[in-house]
């Protein structure tokens, strides 16, 4: 009796190459985190968070445009309604930059603490099943018995990463900053809000690189997927507290806070504290009220060295990545 | 001569100062070979390193004509590999994580799923192949790993005691299975076992790996050839005599406690045996020639080991 002979069949397809099959390894990822509700959960509110976006740029165009819909309901309202839109709109004519660069700067900054909080919270979903897992689980031995390389393999996991901050944060925020340059009645927002939306991407790749090398570092390093779990949200919720309150603390130890060098990172990124001192050189022209709220927001914002921010977190970043690559073997 | 499917030279791992392989070179023609040592002989190691799963201390090895170093990837990408230990991708559903293994070898994915189920019907996995991996038996697991060894079509297959934890006939079912792989396909099998008698039944060539060190690499019929001839007879009647008949012919005759009569001979084959019964009008009985020899074998060709280890 040879059931199995009978069965079996040779393949002579063609193979894929290298980066298909780190590709596999993100897609199967990300497949596994979408069945999670808590993933799904992150998600919705990732998109609330794309039509706040969306919603902000409609309102804002249709309140500075000369044909919006602002600009129409104030010619039937009277002389000073239509007088007022006329001198919003001239405004804008004259600092497009400030106006349209600015405002979108600041609804990027607001939606960053969104996109970063949620991918954190999605971090301390997926940590535990980066490296811990396959490595508790044997499943590196499966990996790399393929003809796959511990690099493909890492390439892979750190694809699955990039994925959770697209969907929750980069994908709401450009889809967000996209639908509602469709609704406005001028090019000119796409032209100024285009350097907003520049800087912000920026700061997102930043944070991509600082929370995937460390996602993959504690991931590396934890045996259990409990203890990664913990030691994530140590790093982030823990060294964040301490930071955040510890004012009296040396600096090098706040700078120990990934997620508070992130947000000094942002801060400088998206040099609020000049757009703001900006406006408030011109917003006298409407309110002198506006504009010393301007310059006391701009003094609150915190100015400090940032030599040590970045030192601290790059030795942090390799730290992570070398201890990562190093852990990738079978056990 | 065929071009061999392991080359290596050298190859030696030490983990701190144990040395778990030292120097071994080898050259493994095509077919099914039998891999086999003591525990902690390095048997898993040198399976290991040939996949560059465990990176060798020294020498060169070559799988399937590249070498594992400098083609680290194409030296495994016509290779299966079943590990010893459980080894699966958590949350997977069988079919899933079979599928999964071929896309990891570079199929596409519509290929790959199709292939994953013929696999799986291949290795005798029905139903169970849409449940979660993590609720299989010790059996389905071993089944599943020899399913994704297999999904790609390697030109080589690496079998790490891939009978472990399976029911009689799921063991017998997988050793025909893998049995036929050389003989109808020309897929070959280094298969590493420590029941001797799967490797018996299913190789053609055997090596035997004591402390870190091959100790003997051969063919099957050569390594039988070379170790003394035992028969053993299960009389169906008549034991007495059978004993009175080969005593008086002057062979040395051992009464096991099963019934059966151990004689050893220099002969090479049992037909002396066969006269004897017909010229004396013996009554029939079940010969079995060389039982356990690939046992004895094995024991001879630790000896010269465990002297140096005691040395």
């Amino acid at each position: 009796m040879k059931p199995q002979a009978i069965d079996y069949e040779r393949w002579n397809g063609t193979r894929r190459g290298v980066a298909y099959r780190s590709w596999i390894i993100t897609q199967a990822g990300l497949r596994q985190l979408l069945r999670y509700k808590f993933f799904r959960v992150l998600m919705f509110l990732g998109w609330v968070g794309a039509f706040a976006i969306a919603a902000f740029g409609f309102i804002l165009s249709q309140t500075l445009a000369e044909g919006g819909l602002l600009a129409e309901l104030a010619a039937k309202g009277g002389p000073r309604a239509e007088a007022l839109m006329q001198a919003v709109s001239a405004i804008l004519l004259i600092y497009p930059d400030l106006l349209i660069t600015g405002a979108f700067k600041a609804i990027f900054w607001l939606h960053s603490n969104l996109g970063m909080l949620l991918g954190l919270a999605a971090m301390a979903l997926r940590v535990p099943q980066l490296v811990t897992r396959d490595r508790s689980s044997q499943a590196l031995t499966i990996y790399l018995s393929h003809p796959i390389t511990a690099r493909d393999y890492l390439i892979g996991q750190l694809g699955i990463i990039v994925g959770v901050l697209l969907l929750l944060w980069t994908g709401p925020l450009v889809g967000g900053w996209l639908f509602a340059m469709a609704l406005a009645p001028d090019t000119l927002f796409i032209t100024y809000s285009l350097t907003a939306l520049g800087v912000a991407l920026t700061f997102n790749g930043i944070a991509l690189v600082v929370i995937g090398a460390l996602a993959f570092g504690v991931s590396a390093v934890a045996k259990t997927a409990a203890r990664a779990r913990m030691a994530w949200i140590g790093l982030w919720i823990v060294m964040g507290a301490i930071a955040g309150h510890g004012r009296a603390l040396p600096e090098w130890i706040r700078n120990l806070s990934f997620v508070s060098d992130l947000h000094l990172i942002r801060d400088e990124v998206f040099a609020m504290k000049d757009t703001l001192m900006d406006a408030a050189g011109v917003v006298p022209i409407l309110s002198a009220q506006l504009a010393d709220n301007l310059n006391n927001a701009a003094d609150q914002i915190e100015v400090v060295d940032m030599t040590g921010v970045y030192v601290t977190l790059s030795i942090m970043v390799v730290t992570a990545l070398v201890l990562a690559r190093g852990r990738i073997k079978p056990e | 001569m065929a071009d061999p499917i392991i080359q290596t030279s050298g190859l030696g791992k030490t983990y701190g100062s144990m040395r778990a392989l030292h120097d071994v070179s080898v050259s493994i023609p095509p077919g099914t070979v039998g891999l086999f040592g003591a525990i902690g002989a390095g048997t898993s190691t040198s399976l290991k390193c040939l996949l560059n799963l465990e990176i060798p201390t020294t020498g060169t090895a070559q799988v399937l004509g590249h070498n594992i170093r400098s083609s680290d990837r194409e030296s495994r990408e016509r290779v299966g590999y079943g590990p010893e230990q459980d080894c699966h991708i958590p949350g997977m559903v069988g079919c899933e994580y079979v599928t999964y293994c071929g896309q990891l070898s570079g199929m596409p994915f519509r290929q790959a799923r199709q292939r994953a189920h013929e696999m799986l019907d291949l290795v005798g996995m029905g139903q169970e192949r849409y449940r979660s991996i993590d609720t299989y038996s010790t059996g389905m697991k071993q089944r599943a790993k020899l399913a994704q060894a297999l999904v790609h079509d390697p030109s080589l297959l690496i079998l790490d005691e891939p009978t472990n934890g399976l029911d009689a006939s799921g063991r017998e079912y997988i050793l025909r299975l893998i049995g036929s792989l050389w003989q109808d396909f020309g897929i070959s099998v280094i298969i590493s076992s420590h029941l001797l008698q799967d490797v018996e039944r299913i190789c053609d060539r055997v090596l035997i790996i004591a402390g870190g060190r091959v100790v003997e690499h051969d063919s099957m019929a050569n390594l039988k050839a070379r170790r003394a001839q035992v028969v053993e007879i299960a009389p169906l009647a008549g034991r007495e005599r059978y004993l009175e008949v080969l005593g008086a012919a002057g062979y040395q005759v051992e009464s096991l406690s099963n019934g059966r009569l151990r004689i050893a001979t220099d002969q090479a084959s049992s037909q002396w045996l066969l006269e004897l019964m017909r010229d004396h009008d013996l009554p029939p009985a079940h010969l079995v020639s060389s039982p356990d020899a690939l046992q004895g074998l094995f024991l001879q060709a630790l000896e010269p080991a465990d002297k140096g280890a005691q040395s």
